[in-house]
């Protein structure tokens, strides 16, 4: 029962949308597709509190067992302060009236908005640009010309790497690159794009016929 | 508006979508025909990958090491496929590491995933008979962010120093972060994405790697489940058709005898009937 | 030479810092040529009739700031100076104070009135479906802008009932949802012209849909943005980020050559050896 269930579910929701897709639009069956992607949308939006309720849950558990004590308080803390703004004063710069405030606020600075653009934005660029040191220690490690391939390889990444400089259109380096790009390039990545949509074609029946069934677990 | 033909008497379909709907259900016959004979017992040859044998070495290793396993389900959405794939392997890798009672960290981003892989990793516990050592701290949230999530997985690594990380599904531009901070750690690792700009970053930084298509073979690989091995023979199949098509339909669009002579022929469409774009709808 | 094969990684990251921080606090400033992608991007918005609809779509947040907001600003310079109407859309909860920061610098000082000239739709859930829905009926998918307004009272809106009804759709997308799923919900479907702007890793994976059509062209990350900077007149971050991004690019390729000389020189000592 407790597989059986899902797997019908599956299965009926898996081939009516396929069929959907089928036919054309204003029809009932597209239409009644539309409404269960809207079921999806509003699912989706209350994962987050699930998602939200589980980060508490094991912060709380971490720190009570004092594992990352320290962390996991600024975790908690910062959470609940920024979750707290947003959901009273809103997103945008300046508050416009809610309907906590009445218009009380509203023109004023909005502590959500500072932190987003001084502290939310700051700290992705960081992680971000982290990118450049990794990039260049495993270039420094990997890219050995060990065979014949290795440094086709390597000769092609040279002229791409160079090719993304602006001294590279001095020289037409770019146009070598941009053919780089549009053949080679292309021609490998549809073949995987090929592989890759024969192994999502199939992946997809194979779930929605129950025949792939190890997420549910019990074999 | 795609170009559209007129089948059963006068019904207006468009051109594209009806030849869709034939490759797609010559496909799924496929995969029903060698299901059925992999069932009946034929013996079916696949080649082996090295990032899935691999992953009972991995796995092994972090037993032997007494840490845990640190299994990342990518970036995506469960609306995307990769995502799928990586709760599929997400399943057996945590069933083997369940059954040396070793401990699998999931970290999440998307929080439709996270009582998905929840479920699964309970119940992986549960198929290896161990689900008192199932701890719900393991499978973790952790943020939406795309940079957010991806300090919080170098976080757990480095403090909780997991000795194999595995990476499957889809991802972007932390790739390098995440495998070159395992690499440092001194994990083994094991990635697989169906996003080939991250393919060259997983490919200098880890272990193995599975590419594209091996990300939804895997399943098949890691149970030996017939049925499963039915469906990838069926793919190789229709693979070697596709191209047949894509090579003759190739000829033909560059060729416009020949797209005429399969016209008069056969009756197929010219490849130009078939990509025309009609203004208006 | 032994120590090129055993060199601490820190003395690359140090090398790397200091390479790309002094022409940037420097603001040494390069020649740039503005790519071909990047000209018939320019080329097709040049060549809208005023009063044509674009839809642009901010589908990045933060962590791509750096490479795609800079592109942002300079597309938004440029349909400013055009009179055209903007709908924006995002895809990415955390894009719009982004948008709303390259209004303040590009929309608005040219004078574009909220709600005539241009509109933003907001964050809505849903990638591909989201984009899919639009495809049938943007005002039932969006129901309102970002600030509640009912789509059906704001006049850069009219006319505006389905994708199809977009004459050129531009997304900046450092993921998913995004181009892929544009141009598979958006643009294949209603045949529109589509420009996108990505970051540079992500790059190789469009240029297949600009050898199909689907788009026009790309721009790939700060060199991307600096393109369309020189083409629009208007150099900023990403002109100024070419210096640093020529020396960083010089010193990888540095750092691999003498890598492979270490490599080398390793095997051949140890073929001697044996």
């Amino acid at each position: 029962m407790r597989r059986t269930v899902p797997l019908i579910i599956t299965f009926v929701a898996g081939v009516f949308m396929i069929a959907t897709f089928f036919f054309n639009p204003d029809t009932w069956p597209q239409n009644a597709a539309t409404r269960v992607k809207d079921w999806g949308l509003i699912l989706a939006t209350f994962a987050v509190v699930l998602g939200t309720g589980n980060i508490i849950r094991v912060s709380i558990h971490k720190a009570r067992k004092g594992e990352e004590r320290f962390f996991k308080i600024v975790l908690l803390v910062c959470l609940f302060v920024t979750l707290g703004l947003g959901l009273f004063l809103g997103s945008d710069e300046e508050i416009r009236s809610t309907w906590l405030n009445g218009g009380l606020f509203s023109g004023s600075f909005n502590p959500f908005y500072w932190i987003y653009q001084h502290v939310q934005l700051p700290l992705g660029a960081t992680m971000f640009s982290l990118l450049v040191f990794y990039i260049t220690s495993a270039a420094y490690r990997a890219f050995r010309i060990r065979s014949f391939e290795a440094g086709i390889l390597l000769a092609t990444a040279v002229i791409v790497m160079l090719g993304q400089v602006p001294i590279s259109s001095a020289i037409g380096l770019d146009e070598v690159m941009a053919w780089i790009m549009s053949v080679p390039n292309v021609a490998a990545k549809r073949a995987i794009f090929m592989g890759a949509a024969m192994g999502i074609a199939a992946m997809s029946l194979k779930i929605i016929l129950g025949i792939e069934r190890s997420y549910l677990g019990g074999d | 508006m795609l170009a559209l033909v007129t089948i059963f008497g006068d019904l207006q379909y468009p051109l594209a979508k009806l030849v869709m709907a034939i490759l797609l259900a010559v496909f799924f016959a496929l995969v029903i025909l060698y299901t059925a004979r992999a069932r009946r017992g034929a013996a079916l040859y696949v080649r082996p990958i090295g990032g899935l044998s691999a992953m009972n070495e991995a796995i092994g290793r972090a037993t032997e090491m007494g840490k845990p396993v640190l299994y990342v389900p990518g970036m995506g959405d469960v609306d995307n496929i990769q995502t799928i794939a990586a709760v599929v392997i997400l399943s057996g890798v945590a069933k083997l590491a369940a059954s040396y009672d070793t401990r699998t960290i999931v970290p999440i981003r998307s929080p439709m995933l996270f009582p998905v892989a929840e479920e699964t990793v309970r119940n992986a516990f549960v198929d290896a008979g161990r689900p008192d050592s199932f701890n719900r701290d393991d499978v973790r949230f952790l943020s939406n962010d795309q940079f957010a999530f991806t300090a919080g997985v170098t976080g757990i690594m480095l403090r909780e120093r997991p000795a194999a990380n595995i990476y499957m599904g889809a991802f972007w531009a932390e790739s390098l972060i995440l495998a070159e901070t395992g690499f440092l750690a001194g994990a083994i690792q094991i990635a697989g994405t169906a996003n080939v700009s991250q393919l060259p970053f997983f490919v200098a930084a880890c272990d193995y790697t599975l590419i594209g298509e091996e990300l939804y073979a895997a399943s098949a690989y890691l149970s030996k489940n017939p049925e499963l091995l039915g469906s990838l023979k069926a793919s190789d199949v229709s693979k070697v058709m596709w191209g047949a098509i894509i090579l003759i339909g190739t000829l033909a669009a560059s060729n416009s005898f020949l797209d005429r002579f399969l016209d008069r022929a056969f009756g197929l469409p010219t490849f130009a009937d078939l990509f025309t774009f009609t203004t208006g709808d | 030479m032994d120590w090129l094969t055993r060199l601490d990684r820190r003395w690359l990251y140090l090398a790397m810092a200091v390479v790309v921080a002094v022409p940037f606090l420097e603001k040494w400033t390069f020649p740039i040529i503005p790519s071909a992608a990047a000209r018939k991007i320019y080329d097709t918005v040049e060549a809208l009739p005023p009063d044509s609809v674009v839809l642009f779509s901010a589908d990045y947040d933060p962590g791509s700031e750096a490479e795609l907001y800079p592109m942002t600003v300079a597309i938004f310079e440029h349909l400013a100076r055009k009179n055209l109407r903007l709908v924006i859309t995002q895809l990415w909860p955390n894009a719009d104070p982004l948008v709303q920061e390259a209004l303040k610098t590009t929309l608005i000082p040219a004078g574009k009135v909220y709600g005539k000239d241009y509109v933003n739709l907001g964050y809505r859930p849903g990638g591909s479906i989201l984009i899919s829905k639009c495809f049938d009926d943007i005002p039932q998918a969006f129901k309102t802008d970002k600030d509640g307004t009912r789509i059906a009272d704001i006049e850069a809106m009219r006319g505006v009932g389905k994708l199809g009804d977009v004459d050129l759709f531009i997304v900046i997308s450092a993921g998913t949802p995004g181009i892929q799923e544009w141009v598979e919900q958006g643009q294949a479907r209603t045949g529109r012209p589509m420009a996108s702007g990505m970051t540079a890793v992500s790059a190789p994976d469009f240029f297949q849909y600009v050898n199909s059509n689907n788009l026009i062209g790309i721009l790939g990350g700060l060199r991307g943005a600096a393109d369309y900077e020189q083409l629009v007149g208007r150099p900023g971050r990403g002109s100024l980020g070419m210096a640093p991004q020529s020396f960083g690019h010089l010193l990888i390729v540095l750092f691999i050559v003498l890598g492979n000389i270490g490599f080398l020189l390793a095997r051949r000592r140890s073929r001697r050896a044996s």
